[in-house]
C-alpha cells in the first residue's frame, strides 16, 4: 500500500495526497508536538515535511516504510526547530545553568485517577531540556549518542538528564 | 536514596545503553539487597508506564485537516513553477451535502465521508456511526464508529489499510491472499471473518476470529502467529510481541447489532452458532445435552444474556476454564 502511495504521489494523484493527510497528519503532528510543545509550530513542521516529500517525490527512494521515513523527518525537523528557538533566545543548548535547574515540587494534580493523563503530566513537569531528552530517548528511540549529536551536547549530559528524569518520575508516579 | 551512579546504570539498562562492565557492576549491586532489586523494579514499572503513554500519538490537538490540505496546496503551487494538478477540495463532500439535503439526514451524511478518486477509495465513520462497504472482490467490511479503511479501487492486490475497529467477512480466493494493514500489524487470510481493532490510543492491536484461520504478523519484527476461530491475537505495539489466547471478550461484536435466532434448534447447532457469533471457544456438549432444542430470538445479545437463557431453559451449568466454555447438565427429557 505504501509503495503504491508513493507511486501515486509521483503521478500527482490528489487522492494519494488526501490519504497522506488523513492517515499521517495528526499522528505526525502529535510526534512533533511532543518535542516542540507548540501546536502551531508542530503543524508547520509536518507541513514542511509533507511539502518536502512532495517536492522530492520523483527522486525519493525510501528504504524503510513511509511511516518511519515521515517520523524520522518530523523528529529531525522538530529538533531543528527547538535548536533555532534556543539560539534565537540567545541560550546555547549546552548552557550548564539551565541543565542544573532544581527539581520542581510534585504537583498535587498529579494524583489524578487517569493514569495516562497522570503520566503525561508527570513527563510535562520535567524541566524543559530534561523532558526533551527523555522524550527523544523513550519515544523516538534515539540512542544517547544520537541525542548528544543532534543537540550538540555531551553524552555525559544526556546521561545526567536521564538520571534526573528518572528521579523526578519516581517521585511523581509513586 | 541511592547514589546517582546507580540511577544512571538503571536507566542505561532500560534504554539498552549499558556496557558489559557496567552491567556486572549493576548486577553486583542488585545482589547486595532486595531493596536494590525493588528500586530497579520500580524503575521498570515507570518505564513501562511511560512507554504506554508514548503510544498516544494523537494528543488533543486542534487540527483541521481540510485547512491543512489547503495550506499544503497553496505552498506546493507557490514552490513549484511546473503546473501541478490542484487538490479539488470538498468536491465530493459537496456532492454528498446536496444529497443529504434531499435525504434530510445532513448531519449523519456529512460525518461519513466516502472519497472516490479515480482509483482510490477512503471510507470513514464518525462518532456513533457504523457503515458497511462491499469491496471489489465481494468481501464485506463493517466499520464501527470513528474508523477508516482505504484501498485501491482496482483491488488487484487484496490490500486494505485500516484504523479503528472493523469487521471483515472475506470472500475465499486461494490465489489471492487478503491483507489488512493496521499500524505495524498485518493480518493475512484466504477467506474468513474476523474483527481488527486498532485505535491510536490503545497499546495493543487486537484481532478476533469468528470463522476460518487468520495469520497475524508484525512484519518489521518478523513475528507471525496463526489464529483459530474463537481465539484473539494481541499485538503489543511497544514491544512487538504477539499473544494468542481464547477470546476473553465475547461481546466484541456488540456494535454490529446482530440478531441471533433459533427455532427448535438442537443445542449442538446453537453452540456452533454461538461460537461464531461471540468468537469464543466452546467444548462440544455432553451426550445428555444433545437432545435439548432451543427456540428463541435475541436482538443484539451479550453472551451473558444467552447463557442466562440457556441455563434457565435447560438447567445447564456453564464453566470457563482457561478461557474455554463448557456446558454441563442432566439434559432434556421429552
Amino acid at each position: 500500500m505504501e509503495q503504491e502511495i508513493l507511486k501515486r504521489l509521483k503521478e500527482n494523484d490528489e487522492e494519494a495526497v488526501r490519504w497522506l493527510f488523513s492517515t499521517y497528519f495528526s499522528p505526525m503532528a502529535g510526534v512533533a508536538h511532543r518535542i516542540v510543545r507548540d501546536q502551531d509550530a508542530a503543524k508547520d513542521i509536518v507541513q514542511d515535511v509533507f511539502v518536502r516529500l512532495w517536492t522530492h517525490r520523483n527522486t525519493l527512494q525510501i528504504s524503510t516504510s513511509l511511516h518511519s521515513y515521515l517520523r524520522r523527518s518530523v523528529v529531525n525537523a522538530a529538533i531543528d526547530h527547538k535548536r533555532r528557538f534556543y539560539e534565537k533566545n540567545k541560550e546555547a543548548l549546552s548552557d550548564q545553568k539551565e541543565w542544573e535547574d532544581e527539581i520542581p515540587p510534585v504537583d498535587a494534580a498529579l494524583r489524578e485517577e487517569d493514569t495516562r493523563l497522570q503520566i503525561n503530566q508527570a513527563i510535562s513537569t520535567l524541566p524543559e531540556r530534561c523532558r526533551l531528552i527523555f522524550v527523544l530517548s523513550r519515544f523516538e528511540e534515539l540512542t544517547y549518542a544520537q541525542i548528544a549529536k543532534k543537540l550538540d551536547i555531551s553524552i555525559k549530559t544526556v546521561e545526567n538528564q536521564m538520571t534526573k528524569a528518572l528521579k523526578i518520575l519516581r517521585q511523581a508516579l509513586r | 536514596m541511592y547514589s546517582d551512579y546507580y540511577e544512571t546504570l538503571i536507566h542505561k539498562r532500560l534504554s539498552g545503553e549499558l556496557t558489559h562492565e557496567e552491567e556486572s557492576v549493576l548486577n553486583e549491586w542488585l545482589e547486595e539487597s532486595p531493596q536494590h532489586r525493588a528500586h530497579l523494579e520500580e524503575a521498570e514499572r515507570i518505564w513501562k508506564l511511560t512507554g504506554d503513554a508514548g503510544m498516544d500519538m494523537e494528543p488533543d490537538m486542534d487540527i483541521d485537516l481540510e485547512n491543512e490540505m489547503a495550506r499544503f496546496n497553496e505552498r506546493i503551487q507557490a514552490d513549484s513553477p511546473a503546473p501541478v494538478k490542484p487538490i479539488k477540495r470538498l468536491r465530493l463532500v459537496w456532492r454528498y451535502a446536496a444529497a443529504a439535503v434531499v435525504l434530510m439526514s445532513s448531519v449523519l451524511f456529512l460525518m461519513q465521508s466516502e472519497l472516490v478518486g479515480d482509483d482510490f477509495m477512503l471510507v470513514e465513520t464518525g462518532e456513533g456511526e457504523t457503515r458497511e462497504v462491499t469491496l471489489p472482490d465481494k468481501s464485506t467490511v463493517l466499520l464501527n464508529e470513528n474508523s477508516r479503511v482505504s484501498f485501491s479501487k482496482k483491488f488487484s492486490e487484496r490490500e486494505i489499510q485500516m484504523n479503528g475497529e472493523v469487521y471483515f467477512d472475506v470472500e475465499r480466493d486461494e490465489s489471492r491472499p487478503f491483507r489488512v494493514h493496521s499500524g505495524k500489524g498485518m493480518v493475512e487470510v484466504l477467506g474468513t471473518s474476523f474483527v481488527v481493532r486498532y485505535r491510536a490510543d490503545e497499546s495493543d492491536i487486537q484481532v478476533t476470529v469468528s470463522t476460518g484461520r487468520v495469520a497475524i504478523s508484525i512484519p518489521e519484527a518478523n513475528q507471525r502467529e496463526v489464529l483459530e476461530p474463537g481465539y484473539k491475537g494481541r499485538l503489543v505495539r511497544a514491544t512487538n510481541e504477539i499473544f494468542v489466547a481464547p477470546n476473553d471478550n465475547p461481546d466484541y461484536q456488540l456494535w454490529r447489532n446482530r440478531v441471533l435466532s433459533f427455532d427448535i434448534t438442537p443445542l449442538s447447532d446453537v453452540i456452533q452458532e454461538m461460537r461464531t457469533h461471540f468468537g469464543i471457544v466452546i467444548e462440544d456438549p455432553s451426550e445428555a445435552l444433545t437432545s435439548c432444542t432451543l427456540t428463541a430470538v435475541f436482538t443484539s445479545p451479550r453472551l451473558d444474556d444467552v447463557l442466562q437463557s440457556l441455563s434457565f431453559t435447560f438447567d445447564v451449568d456453564v464453566s470457563i476454564q482457561n478461557g474455554v466454555y463448557e456446558f454441563s447438565g442432566i439434559g432434556c427429557t421429552e
